[in-house]
């Protein structure tokens, strides 16, 4: 694994990075070199093997100052400062976060393969094409990231023609011609802004710029473009048009000798060089000029005539009136009336000065815009110049082809609101025609819910030509046509009629009378995907029937389809938004359409669905009919105990069956077992082994929970879960999938196969304008094309929020995995084994360290074989689960041992049920732009968790235990705190949970173990729950199945008199236990084997 | 808008017609102390002049004879009441300075950086006098040479036909010689170069010599505040990752643009140059955007990408 990492440096793009095999093989820090360093053969073989030959790209070095640390990390003992990897390689080698305060700036040496602009721009947005594609062998490190935006920003200018040809001087006083980006209008020098504050530190980690930002941005912007323009011009021999012009003489010529050649340098006579420089930048200037204005902006305001109802306005006379506004508050506008013809008389000498500056500002102003709307210069001959009249015809113009450009310049003009609305341009809308009900089929009625074809169901439709909001018949656009006025009146409205919209339009209809095709056809058509319509903008459809519920549903909207009652048995309450998401499943189920449920984590998914299969079994029963068949569920381990949990309290009569385990089903063995219950649970891996069995269970429903783990490209598990035989399809994420396109497709493939189109389509289509140029119109049609089939709740939605109480708790169970089970039965084992033949203090040792041991395994095996701590097994070796380890300290919070790097083991959250599931959960609350706290008792727990978030999802976590200074404390909690989320995630190992701190940006807090104290947990849990909190509080709480975790869970919960001792005492009426006692409290239940196989 | 009280005064008959609103010599030290800037072209006039014409161009002077005096690049033209019923054209023309002696200069004038500190605030700092003497030039910082031929500086015309300096001559030198004194940096004007101009140049041979770059775009507002970054030394906790806004970047949605809309804005170039510039600019804005789109909305080509797939 190599890690990339890039500088610009000397006009150059510097490539260099980090290699795990050199981080492993070649701890010495030797000299000024960076100690592991790639190669740069090691760097162009990985770089080639996904982009392709690097063409002429040089082999360099560059000197870099990159934090380094005064301790050796390695266990070399070494004295001097070490450098330090990347955030990105620390992660991935497991070191834990170093202590800021020691770190020192130091320059080292790298490797690096050098390009020059013109091929560094090219690598960049290739790089940018690979983005989301996981590769083994090539991490990118943010800056790398960075750096593709920029290039994108390169590219965009040029896409836009925001470039200015600009003249540079050297050093020696030459003068050489250079294409750039121009930056200073607002939405520009915004975004530079924002690309310099988002710029990481590394970036600036060369030498030379004194590590100053805005140098590097500008010579790359500068750099790139003008290659980027450069060699087009090159090819195609655009210096040709100068040859006839003496350069020396013919300052146009002048300028052009250096922008169009390969050739930078001005070929200009002896000592012009300051004048070209000067009528250069006086003509550049003129670009600038609304910066020099601040304060006030001209402003035009486009007025409607007022004309007769039945006047089609094609000679009316529209006025232009002119003003000033000022850009912070555009509500404020003095009118040029006012300025220039305003009462002189019984004004103050002030008002008067003032009047007389704004009247002089207004000329000025004008003048400027002279240049961009010539006809502008006859009202100025006016002495007065308060508008200006145009025909209809001419202001057509005007809105057409001046407005944006002097929008562009920093003016602002007022029009009237139809203008721009595709409403008021020629469109096509699609009409679909369906029953109320998709054909009601099935006389005997015996299988209601298999009427629904689906998308495949048969549609009839038509096109409409849509005209001012009101459609127009291909006659009457004709008869329009003929007036040969651009705009035009139609029933009172304004429309904006370009002739070329009209031929097309008349053509289109002409050629699409209509008839009849499957729904996906006519969604995709519906919002201009597929097919017709050629030019024209479709401005909506409209449907009767089953199609018009479901164009309605979407978005929590229970308008569009039949809202349910909540099932009988359901042995709780549905709140309002639950019941909404109910109804929205049965109803897609009943059209036979897939959904995905994408609601919020803590929202109650899975209430939603186990309420889906009462209700559908409530429905058949009311009408005497059997079993509907059963559902596959399909989720990751580590939620199957909540599942299990969920359904038994909600829905204990249904019949659930496990799919898991060694001595699972197989063939009809398998679908009998299938067909006797109502839902099978299983997960991602089973099914991909057990494929063969469970393809052939025809199912009613297959559900995916944690849905995003159907990731593209295809894997077996795709294909396996793909070709499952199923009526409906349900997916259940807490992702925004909508702003994930890879996985929204992906998700949407198993949901509606086709109805995004093959993957390639879609990312041509959707996923690159969207991600690469954010094109807004992309990203709205797409979600009008999906917003039928998910459903999305936000906790912060109004409707939601109302229905959500300010705290919600839930209990995530989850099962061990197969080394956790060996070690927990080897320690319970063991310590019954001792237990019977002590007594006294001896005792109570042996069953407190016993316990501590347990709470640790069911944490993670490598917190309880002390992995990544010298004294233990050591960095890398797993520990046999068989060799139990000397009873570790029991004080908690005392290990305050240096720590070493975790080995890649000790980081895999997969070898933990709560470690998987804590990172699932995590990636959620990223995702949604949450921000969470996760409580431990232990620190060193507390270590590895920030170290295995770093790993897993490459997010740097905070951390605060015990040992943490106050000042650094205040700091840390600041920055956890502050606005801009850069730190979404807080770990806490402490006792009582750092009473005093106020951690109100969370709102979501983990309770990684258990204190089985509620009063310290509450505190804890106060931490995010108090003043100041405006969202509502997930707490969830990590029981391990079938542990003594879960035991003593349920004796609090129940308040038994047992738990009375509990609560408040430690640990030590533990060790008053009798063995039998403890024989029946820690065994394993077997509901803890359900993660091992 | 103008002062008009003060010449509401009666004159006696002899006086030539009265101006309303003429430039009037105010100076409180009269015609004696003038600066070194100043005192150099008044006294040579002064000392040139017929005594009688100079009592009446002083007169002049103090009545506010003179109507108009704009002082531009190497001459002053200026119009003077007299007894005709209209009046006289005074012109002194200043010999200029050459660009490459205006270059030396400059290069000059551009080693201390304490010059332009004083032009800025209009002064003429005293060193600068013998400074510019050094180099040599045709003419002096401060001219000395006033007359009627060709070869002085300035040459002095009048339109009422009489000896150079005439009284009208003079009356306008004591303006000229005022305005020197109270503008100095009017000196540079009168050689050929406005004082703002004069700053730019000086300012673009020091950036020359600083930095080695100068250029002829204006930069944008986000370089200027990108001066407040923090040093790496303080960054070293958060070196790898991000800084802030990052999410406002992801935010912000593309805005559109017009085809040539910065031609448009750019107008006409003032450049002068007989090659259509702008034509040529509108045929590369579509070539580059062409070329640029096939970048960003084409299959961009990638050798070699499937390799890690199979």
């Amino acid at each position: 694994m190599l890690v990339v990492h890039a500088n610009w440096f000397q006009g150059h793009l510097h490539l260099w990075g980090e290699s795990v095999d050199r981080a492993t093989t070649v701890p010495e820090n030797s000299g000024k070199e960076h100690p592991f360093a790639a190669s740069t053969a090691q760097i162009r073989a990985a770089i080639e093997r996904r982009l392709g030959s690097l063409n002429g790209a040089k082999s360099d070095t560059v000197t870099l100052l990159l934090p380094h640390s005064p301790t050796a990390h390695a266990s070399s003992g070494s004295s001097r400062a070490t450098t330090l990897p990347s955030s990105r390689m620390a992660g991935i080698l497991g070191h834990a976060p170093d202590d800021e305060e020691a770190l020192t700036l130091e320059a080292c040496e790298v490797p690096t393969i050098r390009l020059e602009p013109g091929p560094a721009l090219m690598f960049l947005l290739r790089l940018a094409d690979l983005e989301g594609s996981s590769s083994d062998s090539l991490a990118l490190s943010h800056a790398m990231h960075w750096w593709m935006r920029l290039a994108q920003f390169t590219l965009d200018s040029v896409v836009d023609q925001r470039v200015i040809p600009t003249v540079l001087q050297r050093r020696d006083g030459s003068l050489a011609g250079q294409w750039r980006p121009w930056l200073n209008d607002a939405d520009a020098d915004a975004q530079v802004a924002d690309l310099i504050a988002s710029m990481p530190a590394a970036v600036r980690a060369v030498d030379t710029t004194d590590g100053h930002a805005w140098p590097i941005v500008d010579s790359f912007l500068g750099l790139t473009t003008d290659a980027l323009i450069r060699s087009t011009l090159v090819e195609e021999n655009f210096d040709e048009a100068i040859e006839d012009f003496s350069t020396t003489t013919d300052p146009h010529a002048g300028l052009l000798s250096g922008l169009l050649g390969r050739a930078d340098s001005l070929r200009l006579g002896k000592h012009p060089e300051h004048d070209l420089m000067r009528s250069a930048r006086g003509w550049l200037a003129v670009l600038d000029e609304v910066r020099s204005n601040r304060g006030l902006r001209l402003r035009f305001d486009v007025r409607e005539p007022d004309l007769e109802a039945g006047d089609e306005g094609t000679d009316a006379k529209w006025r232009v009136s002119f003003g000033l506004v000022d850009p912070e508050d555009p509500e404020f506008v003095t009118d040029a009336e006012t300025i220039l013809l305003g009462p002189s008389t019984r004004r103050s000498a002030a008002r008067a000065v003032r009047t007389e500056e704004l009247a002089e500002l207004l000329l000025k102003e004008l003048g400027r815009a002279s240049r961009i709307w010539t006809e502008l210069e006859d009202a100025l001959e006016d002495e007065a110049p308060c508008g200006i009249d145009l025909s209809t015809r001419a202001v057509h113009t005007f809105l057409r082809d001046i407005r944006p450009v002097l929008l562009e310049a920093g003016f602002f003009v007022e029009v009237p609101e139809w203008w721009g609305q595709p409403t008021s341009r020629i469109s096509a809308r699609l009409l679909i025609d369906a029953p109320e009900t998709p054909h009601e089929g099935g006389a005997d009625g015996s299988a209601p819910e298999s009427l629904g074809l689906g998308l495949q169901a048969m549609v009839a439709y038509r096109w409409q030509v849509a005209l001012g909001g009101q459609s127009v018949s291909v006659e009457m656009l004709e008869k329009l046509s003929r007036s040969g006025s651009p705009l035009l009146r139609v029933g009172g409205a304004w429309v904006d009629l370009r002739p070329e919209d009209i031929a097309t339009a008349v053509k289109f209809f002409r050629d699409h009378p209509g008839g009849n095709m499957t729904l996906v056809e006519a969604l995709r058509m519906a919002h201009g995907i597929d097919g017709p319509p050629e030019g024209l903008p479709v401005t909506g459809v409209q449907a009767t029937g089953w199609v018009a519920q479901l164009l309605d549903a979407g978005e929590g909207s229970s308008d569009g389809f039949a809202m349910t009652t909540p099932p009988e048995c359901f042995r709780g309450t549905l709140r309002p938004y639950q019941l909404t998401g109910l109804s929205w499943l049965a109803f897609l189920d009943r059209l036979g359409l897939g959904a995905c449920l994408a609601d919020d984590m803590g929202l109650g998914k899975t209430i939603q669905l186990i309420a889906l299969l009462q209700h559908e079994r409530a429905e058949r029963a009311a009408k005497g009919l059997g079993s509907p068949g059963p559902t596959l569920l399909i989720a990751p381990m580590s939620v199957l105990g909540n599942w299990r949990r969920e359904l038994a309290r909600f829905a204990p009569e249904l019949k659930v069956h496990t799919h898991h385990g060694i001595d699972r089903p197989t063939g009809d063995e398998f679908t009998a077992v299938a067909l006797h219950n109502d839902l099978i649970v299983t997960t991602y891996a089973i099914v991909v082994r057990d494929r063969d069995t469970i393809q052939r269970t025809p199912w009613r429903r297959v559900v995916l929970d944690e849905a995003q783990h159907i990731k593209n490209p295809p894997t077996k598990q795709t294909a396996a879960i793909r070709g499952l035989n199923t009526r409906h399809r349900v997916a259940l994420t807490g992702t925004p999938v909508e702003n994930r396109l890879a996985e929204l497709w992906s998700i949407m493939e198993f949901c509606s196969p086709g109805y995004l189109g093959t993957n390639t389509d879609f990312r041509r289509r959707f996923a690159a304008p969207i991600e690469r140029n954010r094109d807004a119109a992309a990203a709205q049609r797409l979600r009008a094309l999906v917003r039928p089939f998910i459903l999305r709740r936000l906790k912060t939605d109004p409707t939601v929020i109302s229905d959500l109480p300010p705290l919600i708790e839930s209990r995530q169970s989850i099962p061990l995995t197969q080394e956790q089970v060996e070690l927990y039965e080897a320690v319970v084992a063991d310590m019954l084994a001792k237990v019977d033949q002590a007594d006294g203090i001896r005792r109570r040792g042996l069953v407190l360290s016993a316990l501590v041991k347990l709470k640790q395994i069911c944490n993670h095996p490598a917190h309880f074989l002390r992995e990544g701590i010298p004294d233990g097994k050591g960095a890398n070796g797993k520990a046999k689960p068989k060799q139990l380890e000397p009873p570790p300290e029991p004080d908690v919070d005392a290990d305050d041992a240096p720590l070493v790097p975790f080995g890649k083991d000790a980081l895999d959250s997969l070898r933990s049920g709560k470690t998987q599931r804590l990172i699932e959960m995590l990636e959620e609350v990223v995702a949604a732009g949450d921000r969470a706290l996760v409580f431990t008792q232990y620190r060193q727990m507390g270590h590895l968790l920030v170290s295995m978030i770093r790993h897993a999802i490459d997010v740097e976590a905070l951390f605060l235990h015990g040992g943490t200074p106050q000042a650094k404390r205040d700091a840390i909690v600041e920055r956890f705190q502050e606005a801009d989320g850069s730190h979404p995630i807080f770990v806490l190992s402490l006792k009582a949970g750092g009473v005093g701190l106020n951690l109100t940006a969370a709102n979501h807090v983990f309770h990684f173990d258990r204190w089985w104290n509620p009063a310290v947990e509450n505190q804890a849990t106060d931490r995010a729950f108090r003043i100041g909190q405006t969202r509502t509080v997930n707490v969830h709480k990590f029981v391990c199945t079938g542990t003594l975790e879960e035991r003593i869970d349920q004796m609090i919960e129940q308040k038994t008199e047992l738990a009375t001792q509990i609560i408040g005492a430690g640990d030590a009426w533990l060790t008053e236990m009798s063995t039998t006692q403890l024989r029946d409290l820690l065994s394993l239940r077997p509901s803890a084997l359900e993660g091992a196989e | 808008m103008t002062q008009w009280t003060e010449s509401n005064r009666p004159r006696p008959p002899e006086n030539p017609r009265r101006v309303i609103g003429g430039f009037k010599f105010k100076r409180k030290e009269g015609i004696s102390d003038w600066p070194w800037t100043a005192e150099p072209l008044f006294n040579a006039i002064a000392s040139a002049a017929d005594p009688d014409d100079l009592a009446e161009g002083n007169s002049y002077a103090l009545s506010g004879q003179t109507v108009t005096f704009p002082c531009t690049a190497t001459r002053v033209d200026a119009s003077v009441q007299g007894r005709a019923s209209r009046p006289y054209a005074v012109a002194m023309v200043f010999q200029p300075w050459s660009s490459d002696e205006w270059m030396k200069v400059v290069q000059a004038l551009s080693v201390e950086a304490g010059f332009s500190a004083r032009f800025l605030v209009g002064e003429m700092p005293h060193a600068v006098g013998p400074l510019i003497a050094g180099l040599g030039l045709r003419a002096d910082l401060v001219p000395s040479r006033p007359g009627a031929k060709p070869s002085c500086d300035p040459l002095l015309t009048c339109t009422c036909g009489g000896a150079q300096p005439c009284k009208h001559v003079v009356a306008v030198a004591h303006l000229v010689a005022e305005r020197i004194e109270t503008e100095p940096l009017t000196l540079f004007l009168l050689r050929g170069m406005t004082p703002e101009r004069l700053l730019e140049r000086i300012q673009e041979v020091r950036t020359l010599a600083t930095r080695g770059e100068n250029h002829a775009h204006p930069l944008p507002q986000a370089a200027a505040d990108a001066s407040l970054e923090l040093p790496l030394e303080s960054m070293l906790a958060d070196f790898w990752r991000p800084g802030k806004r990052l999410r406002d970047l992801e935010a912000r949605a593309a805005t559109a643009h017009s085809p040539h809309a910065i031609l448009r804005r750019l107008g006409a170039s003032p450049m002068g140059g007989r090659f259509p510039l702008v034509g040529l600019l509108a045929t590369i804005y579509d070539t580059m955007r062409q070329r640029a789109m096939v970048l960003r909305d084409g299959e961009r080509a990638l050798p070699g990408s499937d390799a890690e797939e199979k």
